[in-house]
């Protein structure tokens, strides 16, 4: 059953694509926020803050991660277990930078804004489709794509650690 | 501490509703026990950003408060009460610690109190003789439940009376760190915001495509359901819910005392298709733009807020008129103390709308102020000036609590204290300074007597300066008379720089 999961060496790639993009989001959020923060709360306090929005990024990623695994089981090997690299890359990117661009979208229109959710998936289903069809019939993508994860495997080093620390502090402030 | 849940809170709700439609049990509420200690409920109910210049209780020319007089023939009405922020949180946390926001440094939007307040708030001072309740609509408010949560027997969540399709607060799912997980976490979807986790936000959005169905006008909602910032709902369901709150605290042997933080007429206005169109045109003195005002509005706008505002506080007035009768027929009212107050006004002068300027004039700082005592069946009116900062030490004598040294407020004339002609009151905006360093940009007025001085300090856009104003020949505030009343331009300054003074020393250290 294991034989369906793409190779133990292919998932940290695409997982530091996953943590890169959802942690980015994160973090630009926070730093957004931060200036009004110090006006009312200790660094500590802001600290914890920053905990909470780690643990949260962990979670979806690893949530995603999951999905990607997910399907990976339940298709075909060719159709992504043997290119997991490359096609959970390009899935990836399209997902989060989807949600992504429907959030910017939303902060100006606002609720009005999901009467287009559907499409707006459906849009983004499609454009993954077409990625990941793509993806390992272009060389170039591909070669860039699974460039891109090896090259940012290196932010798991300094991600990882942080989300380590981050959830024994949302634990230690959970529990007591 | 047991938390409610909102499981619970619709059983209970079903349950006393079930009651209720046997009329032949409604006498039953008749035979409430009297506390066993012998000491009278105490419930504090507010509405958020209420100003009293839009009441007809107060005078208002639209018959926007039937109800609020009606429970004014049996209270005690404070006709110069003021708030001591200008916005929810800063408001608030006054009522909350019996202070200043200058002391209390909630100064900043979603800001806590000083840490080393929490012990010295209102539900900590009354002790657990009493059983205490706390529910808000308002995250503003929130943030002090949260921070004050173990001295909470029951804190209904916000959501309580909500619509369905309310998303669910993430950070209820961490209950021993709420505060902290509530500003990670806590986003609202309807003020745009961009939320932290984007991928389980746009999941839930996929599940909820139809929130926006609230937003538009329906045949009840002419203006659209009102919502909170975080959820909607409909203020009869919400009045209903901390009624049969009240009435099932009432049955315990213990004292209770609750505290409800309503957010209607809060913006946005949304009254019920009966209270749409229902007032007269009525002249408004037109006033001179302030150069302070960040989103000037004109004046036809401004007075289309006003009949907007006008419309929903009837509509509020008229789900109090309906708590009223319920806790009158219940004999509630025989036992217990009711406050009736706001946080904040709301301005539609100047230029300004809403409560989140720096302007300190009257209509967004002078708010209502009604208590009925146990059995009360007389009307007193007291018009010397007080301040929310008195709601705390008040409430403390009331529940024969020792009031600790150093609070700000007074005890409120007819419920302990004096009437006092020559008293300061001060109100606090300082939404741009750090909490942790002295004032440096703010708005502070100070009233005393009939006259009203108000200190621009640390804006761009106005020099530094004062306004003096005298309320009782000028209660428009269009005549400033610092130049032909100069002793009293000095004698007020200089308790007002005095008093800024001394609550800026302990931060003076913080400066770099």
């Amino acid at each position: 059953m294991l034989k369906r999961f793409p190779a133990r060496a292919d998932i940290p790639p695409v997982f530091a694509v996953i943590t890169f993009m959802l942690y980015a989001w994160t973090l630009v959020q926070f730093f957004w926020k931060l200036p009004s923060l110090t006006f009312y709360l200790y660094i500590g306090e802001i600290f914890a803050i920053f905990s909470y929005a780690l643990v949260e990024s962990l979670f979806e990623s690893l949530a995603l991660l999951g999905f990607l695994l997910a399907l990976s089981f339940l298709l075909p090997p060719a159709a992504l277990r043997d290119v997991f690299i490359v096609r959970g890359t390009s899935l990836t990117l399209i997902l989060t930078g989807s949600a992504m661009l429907f959030w910017n979208r939303f902060s100006e229109l606002g609720l009005p804004m999901t009467k287009h959710i559907f499409l707006w998936t459906a849009v983004t289903i499609a454009a993954a489709c077409l990625a990941v069809f793509f993806s390992t019939r272009i060389n170039l993508l591909a070669r860039g794509l699974a460039g891109l994860a090896d090259r940012l495997i290196v932010f798991l080093y300094l991600l990882m650690p942080l989300s380590a620390l981050a959830l024994g502090t949302v634990l230690v402030r959970s529990l007591f | 501490m047991s938390i409610p849940s909102r499981r619970d809170f619709l059983k209970l709700a079903a349950s006393v509703s079930a009651g209720l439609a046997f009329s032949s049990m409604r006498p039953a509420f008749h035979f409430l026990r009297a506390p066993a200690s012998g000491k009278a409920n105490i419930i504090l109910l507010l509405f958020d950003a209420t100003s009293a210049h839009n009441l007809s209780l107060y005078g208002y020319g639209r018959e926007t408060t039937p109800n609020l007089s009606r429970f004014a023939e049996r209270a005690t009405v404070y006709h110069s009460h003021y708030a001591a922020g200008s916005f929810t949180t800063s408001g608030t946390a006054s009522i909350l610690t019996g202070l200043y926001p200058w002391k209390h440094r909630a100064l900043n939007m979603r800001a806590p109190v000083r840490r080393d307040l929490v012990g010295q708030d209102i539900f900590a001072l009354l002790g657990s003789e009493y059983q205490r309740t706390a529910f808000t609509q308002n995250m503003f408010a929130q943030v002090f439940l949260r921070q004050f949560r173990h001295q909470i027997e029951a804190h209904l969540p916000l959501t309580s009376f909500g619509l369905g399709d309310s998303p669910s607060l993430f950070s209820g799912n961490f209950s021993s760190d709420p505060l902290m997980a509530s500003y990670a976490f806590d986003t609202s979807l309807y003020s745009n915001e961009v939320p932290t986790a984007i991928l389980s936000n746009y999941l839930y959005l996929m599940f909820h495509p139809d929130l926006q169905k609230y937003q538009t006008a329906s045949e009840e909602y002419p203006y659209g359901l009102p919502y909170d910032s975080y959820n909607y709902f409909e203020n009869q369901t919400v009045f209903d819910g901390v009624t049969q709150t009240i009435l099932k605290a009432a049955h315990e042997a213990s004292p209770f005392f609750g505290y409800f933080h309503l957010y209607s007429p809060h913006l946005p206005y949304a009254p019920r298709k009966e209270f749409v169109d229902i007032f007269p045109e009525i002249v408004i003195p037109r006033k001179p733009y302030h150069k302070l005002v960040n989103n000037r509005q004109n004046n036809k706008t401004l007075l289309g807020y006003r009949k907007e505002y006008g419309e929903f506080v009837a509509n509020v007035d008229a789900e109090f008129g309906r708590l009223y009768d319920q806790l009158e027929s219940s004999s509630v009212l025989e036992n217990s103390y009711l406050f009736v107050t706001s946080d904040h006004g709301e301005m539609f002068e100047r230029g300004e709308h809403g409560h989140l300027g720096a302007l300190l004039y009257e209509p967004g700082i002078h708010i209502p102020l009604l208590v009925s005592a146990p059995g009360q069946r007389t009307r007193q009116d007291v018009y010397a000036a007080t301040s929310n900062v008195d709601l705390l030490p008040t409430i403390l004598n009331l529940a024969g609590r020792e009031i600790p040294a150093g609070m700000d407020g007074r005890l409120l004339p007819g419920l302990g204290g004096e009437e006092e002609s020559d008293r300061s009151i001060f109100i606090v905006e300082a939404k741009e300074n750090s909490a942790f360093m002295p004032l440096k940009k703010a708005t502070i007025a100070l009233v005393k007597g009939e006259y009203k001085m108000i200190y621009y300090v640390g804006y761009s856009r106005v020099p530094d300066g004062f306004e003096l104003y005298n309320l009782r020949a000028d209660p428009e505030e269009l005549v400033n008379l610092l130049e032909t009343e100069p002793a009293i331009a000095a004698e007020m300054k200089r308790e007002l720089l005095d008093s800024l003074a001394d609550a800026n020393r302990p931060y003076l250290k913080n400066q770099s």
